[in-house]
């Protein structure tokens, strides 16, 4: 076993050390030889999705998704160690963040992800990740806990990236007037504010509808 | 007073070993093994080596302590990327949606040298995004961007091109896709 390992292990080295070294060939990746590049013309999208914890980000995944939604792993460097609270679990020595993901193939050549935000705040290093290349971004809002959804509404603002508040109306019942969270949320006028049931399929799509016509209006106002 | 260190060095080695081997859900846990005999050159290796060797010199309890968190931390840390030869910075640059799909010359065999390799050239006959690669093979994504961008540099798999260009945001074009496809739904 040990031999196996370390055979296999001094192979996956070479191939590392292959990688290493200075390559002028680099900026043009072997990837794209001809005859290979048929599938290539898939091209992916990406949404994110973000709100506080319990507001149905999963759920909204899940709901629109082709596939169950999957969960992908970051396991925290020692970077976060000074942040993160071990008091309560004091066996723990790393933590892992976990993203919720779904995929939607809208036609033959592009595929839409739907990434759910990790729910903590202190996990802003991978929103920057999640963010780029996004076209925009959904924030649930739970209208029972308004101000779990700030951090991400901030964060979008910030970031400049398009969004729209989905109003998560559980049991179908919008409890709170859209004009309400807007001034709750402190939110501009020009960032829509739709209802959204995340569990049904025809309201998650308006939802991403209405952002992605968001994203199109804000990039013709500011062009890049 | 050695009657006191020597099992603690017994249960620090079998934490240690638990640590590693059990991390990880993936299905390559010998890779944990290799981690012990990793040569010193691997970026974070030494920092756990330097701090264990001192640790079981020392006898006395309060440093038992240190020796249990300090080198287990660093073993959990450290352990998927072994994976990687140490590595954290993958070669290129691949976004957790950026889609690959394996290579005609990844779906020869023989070019697939390794277990890893394998996995994933057998994962991304249709095109596959990186967080989709991680989440299936039950691997940290940090882990899956540096075996991707390597499987790229050898021309086992294709990393598709992006949709955005050189920019960070969209081209209103893809928005229009993603729009038509959404109602058409």
């Amino acid at each position: 076993m040990d031999f196996v390992d370390s055979d296999r292990s001094r192979s996956y080295r070479g191939a590392s050390a292959a990688a290493v070294k200075p390559d002028p060939a680099r900026s043009s990746p072997p990837a794209v030889r001809p005859g290979e590049d048929s599938r290539p013309n898939v091209i992916s999208a990406k949404i994110v999705v973000g709100g506080g914890f319990g507001a149905g980000k999963t759920t909204f995944v899940g709901t629109v998704s082709e596939i169950a939604p999957l969960t992908t792993e970051a396991v925290l460097t020692d970077a976060s160690t000074s942040v993160d609270d071990l008091v309560a679990t004091p066996d723990k020595s790393t933590t892992t963040v976990a993203m919720d993901f779904g995929r939607l193939s809208l036609d033959a050549e592009l595929i839409l992800y739907l990434f759910g935000t990790p729910g903590q705040h202190r996990f802003w290093f991978m929103w920057d990740d999640l963010v780029r290349g996004a076209i925009g971004a959904v924030v649930l809002v739970d209208t029972r806990r308004l101000a779990d959804c700030f951090a991400a509404v901030d964060f979008f603002e910030d970031r400049g990236l398009p969004y729209v508040v989905g109003v998560n109306c559980f049991d179908g019942v919008l409890s709170h007037s859209v004009e309400d969270v807007r001034e709750a949320l402190a939110i501009g006028p020009a960032v829509p504010i739709v209802p959204c049931d995340a569990r049904e399929r025809e309201s998650t799509k308006s939802t991403l509808i209405a952002l992605v016509e968001h994203a199109m209006r804000k990039s013709v106002a500011t062009p890049a | 007073m050695t009657a006191v260190s020597k099992p603690s060095d017994d249960d620090h080695d079998e934490s240690f070993a638990g640590l590693v081997n059990g991390l990880s859900g993936g299905p390559w846990r010998s890779g944990g093994r290799r981690k012990r005999s990793a040569p010193s050159s691997a970026t974070p290796q030494p920092v756990a080596a330097d701090q264990l060797a001192p640790a079981q010199e020392q006898t006395s309890a309060a440093v038992g302590t240190f020796e249990w968190s300090q080198p287990a931390a660093a073993a959990s840390v450290v352990r998927p990327y072994t994976w990687t030869g140490g590595r954290t910075a993958p070669v290129i640059d691949l976004a957790v949606e950026t889609l690959v799909s394996t290579s005609e010359h990844g779906h020869d065999m023989a070019a697939l040298t390794s277990e890893e390799h394998r996995a994933v050239a057998e994962l991304c006959r249709g095109p596959r995004s990186v967080a989709e690669v991680a989440a299936l093979l039950s691997l940290p994504l940090g882990v899956v961007r540096v075996l991707l961008a390597d499987m790229a540099d050898i021309g086992l798999v294709v990393v598709h091109r992006s949709a955005n260009g050189s920019s960070n945001t969209p081209d209103i074009a893809l928005m229009e896709r993603v729009l038509s496809g959404l109602r058409r739904l």
